[in-house]
C-alpha cells in the first residue's frame, strides 16, 4: 500500500490529449525508523515537452543516498493525429536520521523553462526498530498509476496500459509494467550489466552496510549464458552473505533503463562490516557472458566509495572495542553452583542481537577463577536485511580456592548505530559455592612463582593524577629572527668592512690621480721655467702653454687639449673660474701660438712676461681651489 | 560532571581496578582516558602498571590472562609516563620499570629462542643530535655566532699583535663551531617536526620493504621496542631501529607524545 500519495493534475484535460504534464508524486512508507531507507518517487508525463532536472526539495530530517531518474518518450497517432508524449520518473532514496514528523518538498522539475512544483508530503519518523513493517509498492504500481476510475484492465495487466502517458489513448501500446525503483538513467552494457548499490554511505566502523548487486538482462536478449562471476574484492571489510544461496539469480521486476526494458536479477546480497575507518572502496563484481554467437563479454559493477568513521569519542564506555557496533544482549546459565575444590563448572554465555557480534566477550576478573578458552557456537544468519543472530560460549572455569565466590558481572559495551549512542549488555553470573576437599592439589606453585617475578618488583601505582604536564615553550629555532640572528652580526659587520675598504680604495684612487696631475703640472712649471731662462723664445712659449694646460687640468678639472683657443675663456668660466682669469690665460695661450707659429719670433723678454702674467693667473686658479671644500 | 571530574573519576576506578587484581579493567579505564585525550603522566604510569600485571597473569586463560602485545603497552606507558613528568619521581620510577619489563621480554624471547637484543645503538647522527636539547644547541650557536662576530671585529679593528691573534683563534674556534651548532640545531627541530617516536606493542615487529614484503634476511624488531618513525605510508611505517632503516606493519607500533 503507498501510503504517502500526492497527485496533481495541473489544469483541465482536453478530450484525447493533455495540455498540462500529469504529476504523481509518493513515499513508499509514511513511518520508517531512524537509518531507514524511503523512496521518494517522482512520475510526470506531459505533451508540452520533456520533463527534465528533477529537485526532490527540502528534506527535513532525512539525507538523500541515492537517486535514479528515468525519461520515456511514446508516441501514438490516432485519427491521422500524432502526439508525442514525454515522461520522466525519478527516484530518490532518503536515509531518515532524526526522529519527528518531517516535512518533506516540495519536489519541483522543468518543462521548457518554466518550473513546476508538487505539493508537500510529510514523514514520521520514529526510533529505529519501532517502524511498522514496511509494505512496498508493487512493481510499477501505486497511485500514480491508478488515476483512472473507468479503467476495466488494471487488475487483468497489474496497471493502466492505456494510461501509459496520460493521453488515455485506447490504442496506445501497452505498457510494461516496470518497478521505477530499479530504473536508471542508461545502460551500463549492451544486452546485460551489473549494478551494484549500497544501503548506506557513511557509516561507523562494525556497522552493517548492505551490499545488493543486480543483473540487468535486456528482455529483448536471447541465449546468454552468464559464468565466471568473480566476487567483489573486499579486503577491508568482513563479508555475511544475506541471500541464501548466491548460486541463484532471483528476479525481482522489470525496470526501464533509457528506453529499453530490463529484466532485474538479484545476484548478491551481502551485509559488509568496515574493519578500519577511512575512505574504503567497495570493489567491482565482474561476470562473464557468452551470447549466441558465442562471443565473451566481461561486465563489471561499479566500484562504490563507503566513507567509514569511528564511533564517536564522546560517552565512549571504557572497554568499548571499536568494531562492537549492533544491539547486543547478554545470557548465561551457570553449572553447577556448588562443587568442591579441585572441580569445575561450566558457564554458558549467549550473545545474541543484530550487527557485528564480537567473537571474544570481556570476562570478569579476579584471582578466584581461572578461565579457560571457551568453546563458541554460532548461530548466525540474516534476518530481513539484518545480519544477526546468537553466539554462544561455553567456558570451563576452574576455581582457585573454596567458599562462596562471586563470578562477578560480564559487560560488553557496543555502540548502536541505529541510536547513535553506546549502550552495554551484562549479566550478573551469581556465586558459586566451593567446599574444601582435602584431595585437590595446593595451588603454592603459583605464589613460588611470583616471588621470582621480576614484574613484581615494578614501582607502586600512582594514588592521584599527575596534573597537566608544564606547557612546552616555543623553541628558539622556531623563532623567525633565530636563524638571522646566527648570521646577521658576522654579515652586518662584513658588509660594514668591506664597504668601507671600498670607500678606502676609491679615495686612495682619487688621490693617485691628484698625485700624477700635480706632479706633472709642477714637471712641465719647472720645464717652463728652465726654457723661460734659455734663448729659444719658441720652445719658451710652447713650455709656457703646456704648464698652462697641466696647470689648468690640475686645478680645474678641464683638459684644454683639443680646445680651440677662443674657446678656452667661455671653458674655464663654465667650471667656476673668474672672467678675468679666463680671458687673461686664453689671452696668454693665443700670444704663445701666434708667436710660435710666427715666421719672426719673439724675443725672451716677453715670453717672460707672459710666463709671469700666466704665473699670476696660475695663483689664482690655485688659489681658488684650495678655498673650495674637497 | 566536567570532563575534568569524569577523567579524576575513571582514574580512580581504573587505579582501584589495578589494586584489586583486575589489571583488564583498569586498562580499560586507562585506555578510556587516554582515548579521551587525556594525557597524564601518572595515567600513563598506571597503566603500564596495569598492562605489566595483565602480562603476568596465566597465559591461556580466555579473556583474563595476558595477551601479545601487553608487555609492549607497558613499556609504551612507561616510557609515555617519563616523556610527560618533565623530570621527577616519576621520570625516575618510569626509567627503573622499563628495564625490568624489557628484560622481562628478552627473558621470555629466550625462553622461546628468538633473539634478545632488544636495545641497539643508534645512528651517529642522531646520536650527536641528541647529546643535548634542541634549546641548547641554538644558545650554543648563537654564542658561537658572537664569538665570531666579536673575533672578527677585533682581528680587523684591534690594535696589538697579542690582540689580532687572539682574534685569528677566535676566528678559527667559532667559525667551525657556529656551522656544527647550527647544522646540529636545524638537526635537532627536523627530528622534533618529522620524526616521531614509537614503541613496538606487538610480539615483534617485522622487518619489510617498501612494499610490505619481508626482508630476504629477515628480521624483527621485538615487544617494547623503542623506534624512531620517519614517516608512515597506508599500513606500513618507515622506521629507523639501531641506525638502520626499514618498513613495518604500523599497526605494531604506538606512538608516543612528541
Amino acid at each position: 500500500m503507498i501510503l504517502s500519495v500526492v497527485v496533481i493534475l495541473f489544469g483541465p484535460r482536453t478530450a484525447w490529449g493533455q495540455d498540462v504534464p500529469r504529476v504523481s508524486v509518493h513515499l513508499d512508507a509514511d513511518t520508517v525508523g531512524v537509518g531507514d531507507v524511503v523512496h521518494l518517487s517522482l512520475d510526470v508525463q506531459s505533451t508540452q515537452g520533456p520533463p527534465r532536472d528533477p529537485d526532490p526539495g527540502k528534506l527535513g530530517g532525512v539525507v538523500l543516498v541515492d537517486r535514479s531518474m528515468s525519461p520515456s518518450t511514446s508516441i501514438s497517432v490516432f485519427n491521422g493525429s500524432r502526439s508525442v508524449t514525454s515522461g520522466l520518473s525519478a527516484i530518490w532514496a532518503l536515509e531518515a536520521r532524526r526522529e519527528g514528523v518531517h516535512t518533506l518538498g516540495p519536489v519541483t522539475f522543468l518543462i521548457g523553462s518554466r518550473r513546476f512544483s508538487t505539493e508537500t508530503l510529510r514523514l514520521r519518523v520514529v526510533a529505529a526498530g519501532h517502524a511498522p513493517p514496511p509494505s512496498r509498492a508493487p512493481p510499477g504500481g501505486g497511485p500514480g498509476n491508478m488515476a483512472s476510475p473507468f479503467d476495466l484492465w488494471k487488475n487483468l495487466f497489474g496497471n493502466d496500459p492505456f494510461d501509459r502517458g496520460g493521453g488515455g489513448d485506447p490504442f496506445a501500446e501497452p505498457a510494461i509494467p516496470t518497478d521505477p525503483r530499479l530504473a536508471l538513467e542508461a545502460s551500463r552494457g549492451e544486452w546485460a550489466f551489473l549494478h551494484a548499490t549500497v544501503d548506506k554511505g557513511r557509516v561507523v566502523v562494525g556497522e552493517q552496510v548492505t551490499l545488493s548487486v543486480f543483473l540487468y538482462v535486456d528482455v529483448e536478449a536471447r541465449s546468454l549464458e552468464f559464468r565466471d562471476a568473480h566476487e567483489a574484492p573486499l579486503g577491508d571489510f568482513v563479508k555475511r552473505p544475506i541471500l541464501e544461496d548466491d548460486a541463484k539469480q532471483k528476479s525481482i521486476g522489470l525496470a526501464q533503463v533509457g528506453n529499453r526494458i530490463f529484466d532485474v536479477r538479484l545476484v548478491r546480497k551481502s551485509a559488509l562490516f568496515p574493519l578500519k575507518s577511512g575512505a574504503l572502496e567497495i570493489g567491482a563484481m565482474t561476470l562473464t557472458m557468452t551470447g549466441r554467437g558465442g562471443g565473451l563479454m566481461n561486465r563489471e559493477s561499479e566500484r562504490l566509495p563507503v566513507r567509514v568513521d569511528e564511533p564517536p569519542m564522546a560517552g565512549r564506555p571504557p572497554g568499548y572495542t571499536v568494531g562492537d557496533v549492533g544491539r547486543f544482549a547478554l545470557s548465561a546459565t551457570v553449572s553447577p553452583r556448588d562443587l568442591e575444590a579441585g572441580g569445575a563448572l561450566a558457564v554458558t554465555v549467549e550473545l545474541s542481537g543484530t550487527g557485528n557480534l564480537p567473537s571474544v566477550l570481556p570476562l570478569p576478573e579476579g584471582r578466584d577463577f581461572e578461565w579457560l578458552d571457551p568453546d563458541v557456537r554460532d548461530d548466525l544468519k540474516a534476518s530481513g536485511d539484518r545480519w544477526g543472530g546468537k553466539r554462544t560460549f561455553t567456558y570451563v572455569v576452574r576455581p582457585r580456592r573454596a567458599g562462596a565466590l562471586s563470578l562477578g558481572q560480564l559487560r560488553l559495551p557496543f555502540y548502536d548505530a541505529d541510536a547513535r549512542a553506546y549502550s552495554e549488555a551484562k549479566v550478573d553470573l551469581g556465586t558459586v559455592t566451593v567446599k574444601e576437599n582435602p584431595a585437590a592439589p595446593a595451588a603454592s606453585a603459583s605464589a613460588s612463582a611470583e616471588t621470582a617475578d621480576p614484574l613484581s618488583t615494578l614501582p607502586a601505582p600512582r594514588p592521584a593524577l599527575h596534573g597537566a604536564s608544564p606547557p612546552r615553550g616555543r623553541h628558539l629555532a622556531d623563532t623567525p629572527p633565530f636563524w638571522g640572528g646566527l648570521v646577521a652580526p658576522s654579515a652586518l659587520y662584513g658588509l660594514l668592512l668591506a664597504a668601507s675598504v671600498a670607500v678606502r680604495r676609491v679615495r686612495q684612487v682619487a688621490a693617485r690621480r691628484d698625485r700624477s696631475e700635480a706632479a706633472e703640472a709642477k714637471a712641465r712649471t719647472l720645464a717652463a721655467e728652465a726654457a723661460c731662462r734659455g734663448e729659444d723664445p719658441r720652445a719658451a712659449d710652447g713650455a709656457v702653454a703646456r704648464a698652462i694646460e697641466g696647470a689648468v687640468k690640475l686645478h680645474v678639472g678641464a683638459n684644454l687639449r683639443g680646445i680651440p683657443v677662443d674657446e678656452v675663456a667661455r671653458t674655464l668660466e663654465s667650471e667656476g673660474v673668474d672672467g678675468a682669469t679666463a680671458r687673461g690665460l686664453q689671452g696668454i695661450l693665443e700670444a704663445c701660438g701666434n708667436a710660435r707659429f710666427s715666421p719672426d719670433a719673439d724675443d725672451m723678454v716677453a715670453v717672460r712676461q707672459r710666463w709671469q702674467s700666466a704665473k699670476e693667473h696660475l695663483q689664482a686658479l690655485e688659489t681658488r681651489r684650495r678655498g673650495r671644500p674637497s | 560532571m566536567s570532563e575534568a571530574e569524569g577523567n579524576e573519576a575513571l582514574f580512580a576506578r581504573g587505579l582501584s581496578a589495578l589494586e584489586g587484581g583486575r589489571p583488564g579493567e583498569a586498562i580499560a579505564a586507562f585506555e578510556a582516558l587516554a582515548d579521551r585525550g587525556t594525557m597524564d603522566a601518572a595515567a600513563s604510569f598506571d597503566r603500564g602498571l596495569a598492562y605489566a600485571a595483565r602480562a603476568r597473569l596465566v597465559s591461556g586463560a580466555a579473556g583474563t590472562g595476558a595477551r601479545p602485545g601487553d608487555l609492549g603497552q607497558a613499556a609504551h606507558a612507561f616510557e609515555e609516563a617519563r616523556e610527560l613528568s618533565g623530570g621527577g619521581p616519576l621520570a625516575v620510577d618510569a626509567g627503573r620499570a622499563l628495564p625490568i619489563l624489557r628484560g622481562e621480554v628478552a627473558r621470555r624471547r629466550a625462553r622461546s629462542g628468538e633473539p634478545v637484543e632488544l636495545e641497539r645503538g643508534e645512528g651517529l647522527g642522531h646520536s650527536l643530535v641528541a647529546i643535548a636539547s634542541e634549546d641548547t644547541w641554538a644558545v650554543l650557536a648563537l654564542v658561537a655566532s658572537v664569538l665570531f662576530t666579536v673575533a672578527l671585529v677585533l682581528r680587523t679593528r684591534g690594535v696589538g699583535r697579542r690582540v689580532r691573534v687572539g682574534a685569528a683563534l677566535g676566528l678559527a674556534f667559532a667559525g667551525p663551531a657556529l656551522v656544527l651548532f647550527a647544522v646540529l640545531t636545524f638537526g635537532a627541530r627536523h627530528e622534533r617536526l618529522h620524526v616521531r617516536d614509537a614503541v613496538v606493542v606487538a610480539p615483534s615487529a617485522r622487518l619489510l620493504d617498501e612494499r610490505g614484503i619481508v626482508l630476504p634476511q629477515g628480521g624483527a624488531v621485538p615487544e617494547g621496542a623503542r623506534v624512531r618513525v620517519m614517516e608512515s605510508a597506508a599500513a606500513l611505517a618507515r622506521i629507523e631501529w639501531g641506525g638502520s632503516g626499514a618498513w613495518v606493519q604500523l599497526g605494531t607500533l604506538r606512538f608516543l607524545p612528541r
